[in-house]
Protein backbone atom coordinates (compact mmCIF):
# COMPACT_ATOMS: atom_id res chain seq x y z
CA UNK A 1 0.00 0.00 0.00
CA UNK A 2 1.29 3.55 -1.18
CA UNK A 3 1.81 5.50 2.12
CA UNK A 4 0.11 9.01 2.59
CA UNK A 5 -2.72 7.08 0.36
CA UNK A 6 -6.13 8.24 1.46
CA UNK A 7 -7.88 5.16 2.94
CA UNK A 8 -11.02 4.09 0.55
CA UNK A 9 -14.26 5.31 1.41
CA UNK A 10 -15.88 2.97 4.19
CA UNK A 11 -18.62 0.56 2.46
CA UNK A 12 -22.27 1.81 3.33
CA UNK A 13 -24.51 -1.19 4.89
CA UNK A 14 -27.51 -1.88 3.75
CA UNK A 15 -30.33 -4.00 5.41
CA UNK A 16 -32.30 -6.44 3.38
CA UNK A 17 -35.71 -7.46 5.01
CA UNK A 18 -37.16 -9.99 2.39
CA UNK A 19 -38.92 -13.12 3.22
CA UNK A 20 -38.52 -14.71 -0.13
CA UNK A 21 -35.48 -16.54 -0.06
CA UNK A 22 -34.98 -16.39 -3.65
CA UNK A 23 -35.40 -12.53 -4.55
CA UNK A 24 -33.30 -11.98 -0.97
CA UNK A 25 -30.30 -14.00 -2.46
CA UNK A 26 -30.53 -11.98 -5.85
CA UNK A 27 -30.21 -8.72 -4.09
CA UNK A 28 -28.01 -9.71 -1.91
CA UNK A 29 -25.21 -10.58 -4.40
CA UNK A 30 -26.36 -7.35 -6.65
CA UNK A 31 -25.80 -5.07 -3.93
CA UNK A 32 -22.51 -6.99 -2.96
CA UNK A 33 -21.19 -6.99 -6.57
CA UNK A 34 -21.73 -3.08 -6.38
CA UNK A 35 -19.49 -2.71 -3.48
CA UNK A 36 -22.00 -2.25 -0.47
CA UNK A 37 -21.52 -4.20 2.82
CA UNK A 38 -25.05 -6.31 3.09
CA UNK A 39 -27.16 -7.58 6.03
CA UNK A 40 -29.84 -9.68 5.24
CA UNK A 41 -33.13 -10.47 7.40
CA UNK A 42 -36.45 -12.20 6.47
CA UNK A 43 -38.86 -10.26 9.00
CA UNK A 44 -39.20 -7.07 10.37
CA UNK A 45 -38.25 -7.95 14.40
CA UNK A 46 -35.27 -8.98 13.39
CA UNK A 47 -34.61 -6.14 10.99
CA UNK A 48 -35.62 -3.47 13.33
CA UNK A 49 -33.43 -5.23 16.03
CA UNK A 50 -30.14 -4.99 13.30
CA UNK A 51 -30.98 -1.23 12.59
CA UNK A 52 -30.99 -0.75 16.46
CA UNK A 53 -26.93 -2.32 16.95
CA UNK A 54 -25.48 -1.57 13.85
CA UNK A 55 -27.02 1.80 13.15
CA UNK A 56 -28.38 1.01 9.85
CA UNK A 57 -28.78 4.08 7.62
CA UNK A 58 -30.28 2.43 4.41
CA UNK A 59 -32.81 -0.30 4.07
CA UNK A 60 -34.34 -2.40 1.64
CA UNK A 61 -37.81 -3.98 3.20
CA UNK A 62 -40.20 -6.05 1.46
CA UNK A 63 -43.84 -5.23 1.75
CA UNK A 64 -45.93 -8.06 2.28
CA UNK A 65 -43.80 -10.36 4.57
CA UNK A 66 -45.51 -12.84 7.25
CA UNK A 67 -45.13 -11.30 11.05
CA UNK A 68 -45.36 -7.89 9.96
CA UNK A 69 -45.10 -5.44 6.78
CA UNK A 70 -42.52 -3.17 5.42
CA UNK A 71 -44.99 -0.09 6.36
CA UNK A 72 -44.93 -1.25 10.32
CA UNK A 73 -41.04 -1.32 9.74
CA UNK A 74 -41.39 2.13 8.31
CA UNK A 75 -43.90 3.57 10.87
CA UNK A 76 -41.27 1.85 14.20
CA UNK A 77 -38.12 3.59 12.72
CA UNK A 78 -39.82 7.10 12.17
CA UNK A 79 -41.78 6.66 15.81
CA UNK A 80 -38.35 6.18 17.67
CA UNK A 81 -36.70 9.12 15.80
CA UNK A 82 -33.40 7.99 16.32
CA UNK A 83 -30.65 10.34 16.10
CA UNK A 84 -29.29 9.37 12.47
CA UNK A 85 -31.52 8.98 9.41
CA UNK A 86 -32.61 6.47 8.34
CA UNK A 87 -33.47 5.79 4.20
CA UNK A 88 -35.84 3.01 3.50
CA UNK A 89 -36.91 1.74 0.05
CA UNK A 90 -39.93 -0.20 0.11
CA UNK A 91 -40.13 -3.20 -2.73
CA UNK A 92 -43.68 -4.06 -3.64
CA UNK A 93 -46.24 -5.85 -6.00
CA UNK A 94 -48.88 -3.27 -5.09
CA UNK A 95 -49.10 -1.30 -8.07
CA UNK A 96 -51.67 1.77 -7.32
CA UNK A 97 -51.84 5.21 -6.04
CA UNK A 98 -53.22 4.40 -2.70
CA UNK A 99 -50.35 2.24 -1.84
CA UNK A 100 -47.16 4.35 -2.85
CA UNK A 101 -49.76 7.34 -0.60
CA UNK A 102 -50.01 4.62 2.47
CA UNK A 103 -46.24 3.74 1.86
CA UNK A 104 -45.09 7.48 2.07
CA UNK A 105 -47.00 8.34 4.69
CA UNK A 106 -46.03 5.01 6.88
CA UNK A 107 -42.47 7.06 6.21
CA UNK A 108 -40.88 5.26 3.32
CA UNK A 109 -38.26 7.76 1.30
CA UNK A 110 -38.73 5.34 -2.10
CA UNK A 111 -40.42 2.76 -3.58
CA UNK A 112 -39.29 -0.45 -6.20
CA UNK A 113 -41.53 -2.70 -7.82
CA UNK A 114 -41.55 -6.03 -8.50
CA UNK A 115 -40.54 -8.00 -10.70
CA UNK A 116 -36.85 -5.81 -9.64
CA UNK A 117 -35.08 -4.41 -12.35
CA UNK A 118 -31.64 -4.28 -11.10
CA UNK A 119 -30.63 -1.01 -13.15
CA UNK A 120 -33.59 0.58 -11.03
CA UNK A 121 -32.63 -1.07 -7.83
CA UNK A 122 -28.52 0.48 -8.27
CA UNK A 123 -29.90 4.03 -10.12
CA UNK A 124 -32.32 4.22 -6.50
CA UNK A 125 -29.84 3.29 -4.04
CA UNK A 126 -27.38 5.61 -4.87
CA UNK A 127 -30.10 8.56 -5.41
CA UNK A 128 -30.44 7.36 -1.69
CA UNK A 129 -27.35 7.39 -1.01
CA UNK A 130 -27.08 11.09 -2.47
CA UNK A 131 -29.55 11.95 0.44
CA UNK A 132 -27.97 10.54 3.01
CA UNK A 133 -24.94 12.37 2.08
CA UNK A 134 -26.61 15.17 1.77
CA UNK A 135 -28.19 14.91 5.26
CA UNK A 136 -24.71 13.90 6.81
CA UNK A 137 -23.88 17.24 5.45
CA UNK A 138 -26.18 19.02 6.86
CA UNK A 139 -26.24 17.26 10.25
CA UNK A 140 -22.54 18.25 10.17
CA UNK A 141 -23.41 21.91 9.38
CA UNK A 142 -26.07 22.32 12.27
CA UNK A 143 -23.96 21.06 15.02
CA UNK A 144 -21.36 23.46 13.75
CA UNK A 145 -24.14 26.17 13.83
CA UNK A 146 -24.97 24.97 17.27
CA UNK A 147 -21.73 25.23 18.58
CA UNK A 148 -20.81 28.92 16.87
CA UNK A 149 -24.32 30.37 18.20
CA UNK A 150 -23.18 29.08 22.26
CA UNK A 151 -19.96 30.65 21.21
CA UNK A 152 -22.04 33.96 20.65
CA UNK A 153 -24.28 33.84 23.02
CA UNK A 154 -21.53 33.77 25.49
CA UNK A 155 -19.43 36.41 23.84
CA UNK A 156 -22.63 38.23 24.18
CA UNK A 157 -23.02 37.77 27.56
CA UNK A 158 -20.34 38.69 28.41
CA UNK A 159 -19.95 41.88 26.32
CA UNK A 160 -23.56 42.63 27.58
CA UNK A 161 -22.35 42.34 31.22
CA UNK A 162 -19.11 44.68 30.85
CA UNK A 163 -21.86 47.11 29.08
CA UNK A 164 -24.08 46.80 32.30
CA UNK A 165 -21.24 47.37 34.58
CA UNK A 166 -19.80 50.30 32.88
CA UNK A 167 -23.69 52.02 32.83
CA UNK A 168 -23.89 51.64 36.67
CA UNK A 169 -20.21 53.53 36.41
CA UNK A 170 -21.47 55.98 34.52
CA UNK A 171 -24.68 56.89 35.91
CA UNK A 172 -22.51 56.67 39.52
CA UNK A 173 -20.90 59.80 37.42
CA UNK A 174 -24.22 61.68 37.64
CA UNK A 175 -25.13 64.17 40.45
CA UNK A 176 -27.69 63.25 43.17
CA UNK A 177 -31.20 63.99 41.79
CA UNK A 178 -32.82 66.27 44.32
CA UNK A 179 -29.25 67.49 45.66
CA UNK A 180 -28.86 71.12 46.14
CA UNK A 181 -26.10 73.39 46.62
CA UNK A 182 -25.79 77.31 47.93
CA UNK A 183 -29.62 77.71 47.24
CA UNK A 184 -29.59 76.15 43.96
CA UNK A 185 -31.42 72.31 43.85
CA UNK A 186 -31.03 70.02 40.79
CA UNK A 187 -33.45 67.42 38.92
CA UNK A 188 -32.67 65.30 35.89
CA UNK A 189 -33.61 62.84 33.43
CA UNK A 190 -31.43 60.29 31.58
CA UNK A 191 -32.03 57.67 28.96
CA UNK A 192 -28.79 56.76 27.27
CA UNK A 193 -30.32 54.84 23.80
CA UNK A 194 -28.04 51.58 24.83
CA UNK A 195 -26.35 50.86 27.73
CA UNK A 196 -24.02 53.35 27.85
CA UNK A 197 -24.47 57.40 26.31
CA UNK A 198 -22.37 59.87 25.14
CA UNK A 199 -24.40 62.35 27.21
CA UNK A 200 -23.61 63.37 30.70
CA UNK A 201 -23.70 66.19 33.13
CA UNK A 202 -22.79 67.28 36.68
CA UNK A 203 -23.49 70.01 39.10
CA UNK A 204 -21.60 70.94 41.63
CA UNK A 205 -19.88 74.07 44.28
CA UNK A 206 -16.92 75.19 42.92
CA UNK A 207 -16.21 77.54 45.95
CA UNK A 208 -18.56 79.13 48.59
CA UNK A 209 -20.29 81.18 46.42
CA UNK A 210 -19.90 79.82 42.84
CA UNK A 211 -21.70 76.66 41.93
CA UNK A 212 -20.93 75.24 38.48
CA UNK A 213 -23.06 73.00 35.98
CA UNK A 214 -22.64 71.39 32.48
CA UNK A 215 -24.38 69.17 29.83
CA UNK A 216 -22.41 67.36 27.29
CA UNK A 217 -23.64 65.72 24.03
CA UNK A 218 -20.24 63.91 22.46
CA UNK A 219 -21.26 62.73 18.48
CA UNK A 220 -22.97 59.69 18.20
CA UNK A 221 -23.92 57.26 21.06
CA UNK A 222 -22.83 53.89 22.48
CA UNK A 223 -19.32 52.89 23.72
CA UNK A 224 -16.81 55.65 21.92
CA UNK A 225 -19.06 58.42 23.08
CA UNK A 226 -19.43 56.94 26.25
CA UNK A 227 -15.55 56.27 26.66
CA UNK A 228 -15.03 60.50 25.70
CA UNK A 229 -17.77 61.61 28.09
CA UNK A 230 -16.20 59.40 30.73
CA UNK A 231 -12.83 61.22 29.92
CA UNK A 232 -14.61 64.67 29.99
CA UNK A 233 -16.30 63.99 33.20
CA UNK A 234 -13.05 63.77 35.00
CA UNK A 235 -11.45 66.88 33.53
CA UNK A 236 -14.94 68.84 34.70
CA UNK A 237 -14.36 68.30 37.39
CA UNK A 238 -14.05 71.10 40.89
CA UNK A 239 -10.42 69.00 42.66
CA UNK A 240 -7.76 70.64 41.55
CA UNK A 241 -6.16 67.45 42.59
CA UNK A 242 -7.77 66.27 39.04
CA UNK A 243 -7.64 68.63 37.15
CA UNK A 244 -7.62 72.57 36.95
CA UNK A 245 -9.85 72.69 34.12
CA UNK A 246 -12.44 74.99 36.59
CA UNK A 247 -10.58 75.89 38.93
CA UNK A 248 -7.03 77.25 38.80
CA UNK A 249 -4.15 79.57 40.35
CA UNK A 250 -2.29 82.07 39.33
CA UNK A 251 1.59 81.37 39.80
CA UNK A 252 2.21 84.27 42.04
CA UNK A 253 -0.93 83.17 44.10
CA UNK A 254 -0.55 79.57 44.30
CA UNK A 255 -2.91 79.30 47.84
CA UNK A 256 -5.09 81.55 45.82
CA UNK A 257 -7.90 79.66 43.76
CA UNK A 258 -10.01 81.39 40.91
CA UNK A 259 -12.98 80.15 39.12
CA UNK A 260 -12.14 79.71 35.67
CA UNK A 261 -15.06 81.60 33.30
CA UNK A 262 -17.60 79.51 31.20
CA UNK A 263 -15.99 80.91 27.49
CA UNK A 264 -12.31 79.50 28.83
CA UNK A 265 -13.14 76.37 29.95
CA UNK A 266 -15.02 75.79 26.54
CA UNK A 267 -12.33 77.43 24.77
CA UNK A 268 -9.67 74.89 26.77
CA UNK A 269 -11.59 72.02 25.84
CA UNK A 270 -11.84 72.94 22.32
CA UNK A 271 -7.54 73.07 22.13
CA UNK A 272 -7.64 69.61 23.68
CA UNK A 273 -10.25 68.05 21.95
CA UNK A 274 -9.65 69.07 18.55
CA UNK A 275 -11.02 66.23 16.42
CA UNK A 276 -8.64 64.53 13.67
CA UNK A 277 -8.72 61.43 11.28
CA UNK A 278 -8.31 58.84 14.10
CA UNK A 279 -11.03 60.91 16.37
CA UNK A 280 -14.25 62.77 14.67
CA UNK A 281 -16.05 62.82 17.68
CA UNK A 282 -17.08 66.38 18.29
CA UNK A 283 -19.19 67.46 21.51
CA UNK A 284 -21.71 69.49 21.91
CA UNK A 285 -21.50 71.63 25.75
CA UNK A 286 -22.76 74.15 27.80
CA UNK A 287 -21.33 75.35 30.58
CA UNK A 288 -22.49 77.49 33.13
CA UNK A 289 -21.10 79.09 36.29
CA UNK A 290 -23.78 80.68 38.99
CA UNK A 291 -22.25 83.33 41.36
CA UNK A 292 -24.57 83.09 44.16
CA UNK A 293 -23.92 86.10 45.87
CA UNK A 294 -24.29 88.95 42.86
CA UNK A 295 -27.08 86.41 41.50
CA UNK A 296 -25.74 85.49 38.13
CA UNK A 297 -25.56 82.84 35.92
CA UNK A 298 -23.10 83.20 33.78
CA UNK A 299 -23.16 80.46 30.40
CA UNK A 300 -21.55 79.04 27.44
CA UNK A 301 -22.65 77.22 24.94
CA UNK A 302 -20.99 75.09 22.47
CA UNK A 303 -23.28 74.39 19.36
CA UNK A 304 -25.54 73.06 22.09
CA UNK A 305 -29.39 73.26 21.82
CA UNK A 306 -30.71 76.25 23.31
CA UNK A 307 -31.41 76.39 27.04
CA UNK A 308 -34.67 77.32 28.58
CA UNK A 309 -35.36 79.55 31.06
CA UNK A 310 -38.18 80.01 32.69
CA UNK A 311 -38.74 83.55 34.69
CA UNK A 312 -41.78 83.57 37.30
CA UNK A 313 -43.95 85.72 35.41
CA UNK A 314 -42.73 85.13 32.09
CA UNK A 315 -43.28 82.71 29.22
CA UNK A 316 -40.54 80.75 28.53
CA UNK A 317 -37.49 81.74 26.86
CA UNK A 318 -34.75 80.23 24.93
CA UNK A 319 -31.11 81.61 25.95
CA UNK A 320 -29.51 82.63 22.22
CA UNK A 321 -25.84 82.14 22.02
CA UNK A 322 -23.62 81.51 19.55
CA UNK A 323 -20.64 79.34 19.81
CA UNK A 324 -19.14 75.67 17.65
CA UNK A 325 -19.30 72.46 18.69
CA UNK A 326 -15.98 71.69 20.94
CA UNK A 327 -13.84 70.30 18.37
CA UNK A 328 -14.21 71.89 15.21
CA UNK A 329 -11.59 74.33 14.55
CA UNK A 330 -9.22 75.23 16.87
CA UNK A 331 -9.77 79.49 17.03
CA UNK A 332 -13.06 79.05 17.88
CA UNK A 333 -14.67 82.17 19.64
CA UNK A 334 -16.67 81.62 22.69
CA UNK A 335 -18.69 84.14 24.71
CA UNK A 336 -21.11 84.20 27.65
CA UNK A 337 -24.49 84.86 28.13
CA UNK A 338 -25.61 86.32 31.43
CA UNK A 339 -28.78 86.02 33.34
CA UNK A 340 -29.84 87.90 36.36
CA UNK A 341 -31.74 85.26 38.68
CA UNK A 342 -34.88 85.45 41.22
CA UNK A 343 -36.37 82.56 43.37
CA UNK A 344 -38.43 80.35 41.71
CA UNK A 345 -36.80 80.61 38.02
CA UNK A 346 -35.85 77.23 36.41
CA UNK A 347 -33.27 76.65 33.71
CA UNK A 348 -33.27 73.72 31.53
CA UNK A 349 -30.53 72.00 29.71
CA UNK A 350 -31.34 69.54 27.50
CA UNK A 351 -29.76 67.19 24.87
CA UNK A 352 -30.91 66.99 21.50
CA UNK A 353 -31.90 63.36 22.18
CA UNK A 354 -35.47 65.37 23.28
CA UNK A 355 -36.04 67.52 20.50
CA UNK A 356 -35.16 65.28 18.04
CA UNK A 357 -37.05 62.29 19.13
CA UNK A 358 -39.28 61.16 16.31
CA UNK A 359 -42.54 59.95 16.84
CA UNK A 360 -44.01 56.66 14.84
CA UNK A 361 -44.80 59.25 11.77
CA UNK A 362 -41.08 60.79 11.67
CA UNK A 363 -42.40 64.18 13.16
CA UNK A 364 -39.44 65.45 15.41
CA UNK A 365 -40.70 66.55 19.56
CA UNK A 366 -38.96 69.50 18.78
CA UNK A 367 -37.95 72.83 20.64
CA UNK A 368 -40.72 74.98 20.87
CA UNK A 369 -43.05 71.47 22.10
CA UNK A 370 -40.70 71.62 25.10
CA UNK A 371 -41.16 75.34 25.36
CA UNK A 372 -44.59 74.96 25.65
CA UNK A 373 -44.48 71.97 28.25
CA UNK A 374 -41.81 73.84 30.72
CA UNK A 375 -44.29 76.74 30.50
CA UNK A 376 -47.66 74.68 31.06
CA UNK A 377 -45.92 72.99 34.04
CA UNK A 378 -44.34 75.90 35.64
CA UNK A 379 -46.90 75.21 38.59
CA UNK A 380 -45.67 71.76 39.25
CA UNK A 381 -42.52 70.82 41.31
CA UNK A 382 -39.49 70.06 39.29
CA UNK A 383 -40.02 66.07 40.27
CA UNK A 384 -43.25 66.24 39.02
CA UNK A 385 -42.32 68.33 36.04
CA UNK A 386 -39.55 65.40 34.63
CA UNK A 387 -42.10 62.70 35.44
CA UNK A 388 -44.59 64.37 33.28
CA UNK A 389 -41.64 65.35 30.63
CA UNK A 390 -40.58 61.44 30.73
CA UNK A 391 -44.57 60.25 30.14
CA UNK A 392 -44.61 62.49 27.12
CA UNK A 393 -41.21 61.83 25.64
CA UNK A 394 -42.29 58.06 25.62
CA UNK A 395 -45.47 58.27 24.65
CA UNK A 396 -44.45 60.63 21.63
CA UNK A 397 -41.49 57.98 20.45
CA UNK A 398 -44.40 55.50 20.82
CA UNK A 399 -42.23 52.59 21.08
CA UNK A 400 -39.57 51.50 23.50
CA UNK A 401 -36.12 52.96 23.51
CA UNK A 402 -34.66 55.75 21.34
CA UNK A 403 -32.49 56.21 18.77
CA UNK A 404 -30.42 58.68 20.57
CA UNK A 405 -29.39 59.73 24.49
CA UNK A 406 -31.88 61.55 26.02
CA UNK A 407 -30.39 63.66 29.04
CA UNK A 408 -32.18 66.59 31.08
CA UNK A 409 -31.23 68.69 33.89
CA UNK A 410 -32.86 71.25 35.48
CA UNK A 411 -31.66 74.08 37.84
CA UNK A 412 -34.09 75.55 40.17
CA UNK A 413 -33.38 78.80 42.48
CA UNK A 414 -34.46 78.34 45.85
CA UNK B 1 -29.10 55.20 3.23
CA UNK B 2 -28.02 55.40 -0.81
CA UNK B 3 -24.83 56.94 -1.74
CA UNK B 4 -24.57 57.68 -5.56
CA UNK B 5 -21.17 58.95 -6.72
CA UNK B 6 -20.86 61.34 -9.88
CA UNK B 7 -18.04 62.92 -11.66
CA UNK B 8 -18.65 66.32 -13.21
CA UNK B 9 -15.44 67.40 -15.38
CA UNK B 10 -12.76 67.76 -12.24
CA UNK B 11 -15.74 68.30 -9.89
CA UNK B 12 -16.25 65.12 -7.20
CA UNK B 13 -20.18 64.60 -6.46
CA UNK B 14 -21.56 62.59 -3.61
CA UNK B 15 -25.67 62.43 -3.75
CA UNK B 16 -26.46 61.29 -0.38
CA UNK B 17 -30.83 60.18 0.51
CA UNK B 18 -32.63 58.26 2.89
CA UNK B 19 -31.64 58.84 6.48
CA UNK B 20 -28.09 59.60 7.25
CA UNK B 21 -27.43 58.25 10.97
CA UNK B 22 -24.61 56.42 13.18
CA UNK B 23 -25.21 53.13 10.97
CA UNK B 24 -23.57 54.81 8.05
CA UNK B 25 -21.26 57.13 9.09
CA UNK B 26 -18.43 55.10 8.80
CA UNK B 27 -18.99 54.19 5.00
CA UNK B 28 -19.43 57.77 4.01
CA UNK B 29 -16.70 58.76 5.97
CA UNK B 30 -14.55 56.50 3.73
CA UNK B 31 -15.91 57.20 0.44
CA UNK B 32 -15.63 60.80 0.99
CA UNK B 33 -12.39 60.66 2.67
CA UNK B 34 -11.21 58.48 -0.78
CA UNK B 35 -12.53 61.47 -3.06
CA UNK B 36 -10.60 63.84 -1.37
CA UNK B 37 -7.30 61.68 -1.00
CA UNK B 38 -7.74 61.58 -4.94
CA UNK B 39 -9.83 64.21 -6.05
CA UNK B 40 -9.02 67.40 -7.48
CA UNK B 41 -10.24 69.38 -4.56
CA UNK B 42 -13.22 69.92 -5.33
CA UNK B 43 -16.14 68.18 -3.59
CA UNK B 44 -19.95 68.32 -3.64
CA UNK B 45 -22.21 66.79 -1.18
CA UNK B 46 -25.84 66.96 -1.87
CA UNK B 47 -27.68 66.24 0.81
CA UNK B 48 -31.07 67.71 -0.81
CA UNK B 49 -32.79 64.27 -0.65
CA UNK B 50 -31.37 62.90 3.04
CA UNK B 51 -34.71 62.82 5.04
CA UNK B 52 -32.74 63.01 8.40
CA UNK B 53 -29.30 63.20 9.66
CA UNK B 54 -28.00 62.59 13.38
CA UNK B 55 -24.70 64.31 15.14
CA UNK B 56 -22.45 60.57 14.27
CA UNK B 57 -23.09 62.36 10.38
CA UNK B 58 -22.48 65.55 11.16
CA UNK B 59 -18.90 64.38 12.57
CA UNK B 60 -18.22 62.85 9.43
CA UNK B 61 -18.92 65.74 7.28
CA UNK B 62 -16.87 68.05 9.87
CA UNK B 63 -14.00 65.17 8.96
CA UNK B 64 -14.28 65.79 5.40
CA UNK B 65 -14.40 69.59 5.81
CA UNK B 66 -11.50 69.42 7.64
CA UNK B 67 -9.26 66.76 4.95
CA UNK B 68 -10.63 68.88 2.34
CA UNK B 69 -9.00 72.11 4.38
CA UNK B 70 -5.53 70.04 5.02
CA UNK B 71 -5.73 69.00 1.03
CA UNK B 72 -6.38 72.30 0.52
CA UNK B 73 -9.44 72.44 -1.42
CA UNK B 74 -13.12 73.14 -1.47
CA UNK B 75 -16.06 71.48 0.26
CA UNK B 76 -19.32 72.65 -0.75
CA UNK B 77 -22.68 71.41 0.74
CA UNK B 78 -26.01 71.10 -0.50
CA UNK B 79 -29.00 70.75 2.36
CA UNK B 80 -32.51 69.70 2.67
CA UNK B 81 -34.13 71.56 5.28
CA UNK B 82 -33.87 69.03 7.64
CA UNK B 83 -30.34 68.79 7.20
CA UNK B 84 -30.10 72.75 7.85
CA UNK B 85 -31.84 73.25 10.45
CA UNK B 86 -29.67 70.51 12.26
CA UNK B 87 -26.37 72.42 10.87
CA UNK B 88 -27.90 75.54 12.13
CA UNK B 89 -28.82 74.58 15.40
CA UNK B 90 -24.98 72.84 16.19
CA UNK B 91 -23.93 76.60 14.23
CA UNK B 92 -22.27 74.17 11.72
CA UNK B 93 -23.56 76.89 8.84
CA UNK B 94 -20.84 79.60 10.32
CA UNK B 95 -17.99 77.36 9.22
CA UNK B 96 -19.38 75.28 6.06
CA UNK B 97 -19.91 76.35 2.52
CA UNK B 98 -23.80 75.35 1.80
CA UNK B 99 -25.45 76.22 -1.76
CA UNK B 100 -28.96 75.93 -2.02
CA UNK B 101 -29.17 73.64 -5.03
CA UNK B 102 -26.46 70.90 -6.86
CA UNK B 103 -26.27 73.25 -10.33
CA UNK B 104 -25.20 76.46 -7.67
CA UNK B 105 -22.35 74.43 -6.25
CA UNK B 106 -20.86 72.87 -9.77
CA UNK B 107 -21.39 76.65 -10.88
CA UNK B 108 -19.46 77.62 -8.00
CA UNK B 109 -16.75 75.18 -8.18
CA UNK B 110 -16.21 75.72 -12.04
CA UNK B 111 -15.62 79.34 -11.64
CA UNK B 112 -13.06 78.79 -9.02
Amino acid sequence: MIPNEPEPAKKMRILIVEDNLLTRTMMERSLQKWGYDVVSVDNITAAMAIILDDKIQFVITDWIMPGGNGTVLCQNVRTLNLPFYTYIILVTFLDDVQSTVDGMEAGADDFIRKPIQLDELHARIKAGERILDLEKKLQENNVRLTELSNKLLAANEVINRDLKMAAAMQRSLLPTAGSHSQGIAIDWLFHPSTHLSGDIFNFFPLDEHHVGFYIIDVAGHGIASAMHSFTLSRLLSPDTRCSNHLIFSLPEAPDYPLVRSAPAVIANLNQQFQTNESNILYFTMIYGVIDTRSRTINLCQAGHPQPLYLQQGKPAEFIVSAGLPVGIIDDAYYESVQLDYHPGDRLFLYSDGISECESPDGEMFGTERLRLFVDETRHLKVSEVIRKLDERINSWRGKDGFEDDISLLVLEIN
Amino acid sequence: MLINEQKHDNIDIVVLSGRFVMADSPEVRERLKVLIDEGQGKLVVDMSQVSFIDSSACAVLISAFKGMQLKPGRLLLVTSPVVQSLIELTRLHTIFEILPNLPAALDALSTS
